[in-house]
């Protein structure tokens, strides 16, 4: 306990450096400033902005800067969920049901607030939490082998594809697309060409970024050329901002609840967001005097799920920087970005770069800190950016792809990748299949294949080894569980979606 | 009865079709390399499983309920995207990007030509300026380079 906190004192010592701060500012309020456009949601604002991450001077500027876009973004997500029932992610589906109809009352104000204000206490919590169960998590995975790595890359996956929202097929294929693609390249173990058909640029693999910013903002804009802006915004004034003090007593407990359940359910790998958020607003429903009042603007509707889900995404961070294993499709995008500032996550992180570790993690308090108090001032402005037309956005977002992708690698290529995936990532929106598990899987790709091949080795090509060894073992049963439940499930038609009214935003 | 969406189908088709690729492919690779397991096992296990699902959902797109047709405007400025990824090579940033703002706002958000014009050149000027001399990024901005 006594080493956790001088850790983390050191980790302040870095994260309060002028630079760092410089970068959780701007972080913050880049990520809020994309996030909080229609349709922008947080993996988009991330796929978008992070090229000019490579700019910081160091890796640990560079993660400071990702994570505080990240938190931005998702504050950002939540006043168009508010404001205009248009969720940035699916988590945020769980907002729109009482903040919208909050909105519509006239209480936007309340409803962004308690939105912010909860989101920094559950960030806080959640931080804490990182900062005594993240080392244990990394003296527990150093016990892991093989084996146990290729199980819990398989339970995350198997947990992120079911649980989009759609049906669980739908995920299943894209999780599997995704494994497929992120092989292309070079063999690490054999150094064997991998379904390069002979193009040189794709033998380092499938640029992850310019893939991203095709995926999710070029198919985003394309998405919206059909509907040119027919988004509207619910209200033009946000009214009284600051709670009244029978809102203070109806959310206080649902964000207490929802830090505690966002963490727990954010330690899973692939645990996500939107089961947090969820899991929730159903306890708060559950636990309500009035609960005939959800779904028509319950301010613990918005306070549980906000908190919740701020809470699983800090949470996300502890599988992320201890296992080496990102738990959604955005700590993956981080993931990825730690690897070509050349750190690699998992459990020696915390030995070899105990900065980049506890300077993260104490940026996660000055970062939650700084948006609180970046965005009550700025939640006007905000508003006013909602307003501006898709025809300035879209031109917008498309140039800053465009330019983004070629300044990865200063390679033609990647602008070709650009569209590709860009066109892919429309397909699948008008197929309602959802990419963050095919993201998720991409980037598992290498960890599933090395460690697959490893444990065979181990057991002498016998497959038996990842099932007879108890965690691996327990960790497959798990994933067979998921995978047969979320199946069944749907078939019954408890599917997690959004409400009927909400469906088109998705 | 509803039509279901040719969008699934395509997506489905695309499945289909990867799975074999990367499946057969697999085979070229091999499942042992000098004693130990080879590239192609994982290729091989996914596309075993993927392909059932692609084919699941050619035959039943109406497993994903909230799919919708693909519409021509898209399809358009997904042509207009290939041919400016084209030009970029010859033609440097700035001024393929200005006339694609310029084709892409009045045709697809049906703006005044001159709201189209001021649009493109900020942000065809401003990208340039912000990662050009800002960020310090060697890109060529001109056909001759610059």
């Amino acid at each position: 306990m006594t080493e956790a906190v001088q850790q983390l004192a050191y980790g302040f010592s870095l994260a309060i450096q002028p630079a760092n701060l410089v970068y959780a500012f701007v972080g913050a309020l880049l990520g809020t400033f994309i996030g909080v456009l229609p349709g922008l949601g947080p993996l988009t604002t991330i796929a978008v902005l992070l090229p000019l991450t490579y700019q910081a001077g160091s890796p640990l500027g560079a993660l400071i800067m990702l994570a505080s876009i990240y938190y931005g973004a998702m504050y950002g997500g939540s006043t168009t969920s508010i404001l205009l029932n248009v969720p940035g992610e699916a988590a945020s589906v769980i907002t729109c049901i009482d903040g919208y109809q909050m909105a519509r009352q006239g209480r936007a104000g309340p409803a962004l607030a308690i939105a912010a204000i909860g989101s920094f206490l559950a960030g806080t919590v959640a931080v804490l939490g990182l900062t005594f169960v993240g080392p244990a998590f990394a003296r527990f995975a150093l016990t892991f082998g093989p084996p146990e790595y290729f199980a819990l890359a398989t339970f995350g996956l198997a947990l992120a594809s079911t649980l989009t929202g759609g049906p669980p097929i739908a995920g299943v294929a894209m999780a599997l697309v995704g494994i497929l693609l992120g092989l292309v390249g070079i063999d690490t173990v054999t150094g064997v060409d991998r379904f390069a058909f002979g193009v040189l640029q794709l033998t380092n693999g499938i640029e992850l970024v310019p893939m991203l910013m095709g995926l999710f903002g070029l198919g985003e804009i394309l998405y919206n050329l059909e509907s040119r802006g027919t988004m509207s915004l619910v209200t033009s004034r946000i009214g009284r901002l600051f709670p009244s003090r029978r809102d203070w007593q109806e959310s206080r407990g649902a964000m207490a609840r929802g830090s505690v359940i966002g963490f727990l359910i954010g330690l899973i790998p692939g645990g996500g967001a939107i089961l947090a958020a969820l899991l929730s607003y159903t306890v708060e429903r559950r636990l309500s005097r009035t609960p005939e009042a959800f779904g028509h603007g319950a301010i613990a509707g918005v306070a549980g799920p906000e908190s919740a889900n701020n809470a699983g995404a800090t949470a996300a961070f502890v599988p992320l920087l201890t296992l080496g294993l990102p738990g959604n499709a955005v700590t993956a995008v981080l993931f990825a970005a730690l690897l070509i500032q050349n750190v690699q996550p998992g459990p020696l992180l915390l030995q070899q770069h105990p900065d980049i570790f506890w300077g993260v993690i104490a940026s996660m308090y000055v970062g939650n800190a700084m948006l609180l108090v970046l965005n009550l001032p700025l939640v006007g402005l905000w508003v006013q950016l909602l307003r501006a037309p898709f025809w300035v956005l879209g031109p917008s977002v498309l140039v800053v792809a465009v330019f983004g992708a070629y300044s990865l690698r200063n390679a033609w290529f990647d602008v070709g990748v650009l569209i590709v995936s860009g066109a892919v990532g429309y397909l699948f929106r008008k197929s309602a299949l959802e990419p963050s598990p095919l993201v998720m899987a991409f980037i598992l790709a290498d960890v599933l294949d090395t460690s697959l091949r490893q444990a065979l080795l181990m057991g002498d090509g016998n497959p038996l080894i990842i099932v007879s060894r108890p965690l691996s073992g327990g960790i497959l049963a798990a994933t067979a569980v998921v995978l047969a439940l979320q199946f069944t499930a749907f078939r019954r038609g408890m599917r997690l979606e959004p409400p009927s009214d909400q469906r088109e935003a998705v | 009865m509803t039509r279901a969406p040719s969008s699934v189908r395509v997506s489905a088709a695309g499945f289909v079709l990867l799975a074999l690729t990367f499946g057969f492919g697999s085979f070229q690779l091999g499942f042992r390399h000098e004693g130990v397991p080879g590239p192609g096992l994982l290729p091989l296990l996914t596309s075993v499983i993927l392909l059932p699902v692609g084919v699941r959902l050619l035959l039943r797109p109406s497993l994903l309920p909230g799919a919708g047709p693909v519409r021509a405007a898209p399809l358009l400025a997904l042509a207009l995207l290939a041919v400016y990824g084209a030009a970029l090579p010859y033609g440097g940033f700035v001024a393929p990007t200005f006339v694609v703002l310029v084709v892409w706002v009045v045709a697809f958000h049906r703006r005044p030509l001159m709201h189209a014009i001021v649009l493109a050149l900020l942000l065809s000027a401003g990208a340039a300026a912000l990662f050009r001399p800002l960020l310090g990024v060697p890109m060529p901005l001109w056909p001759w380079g610059g």
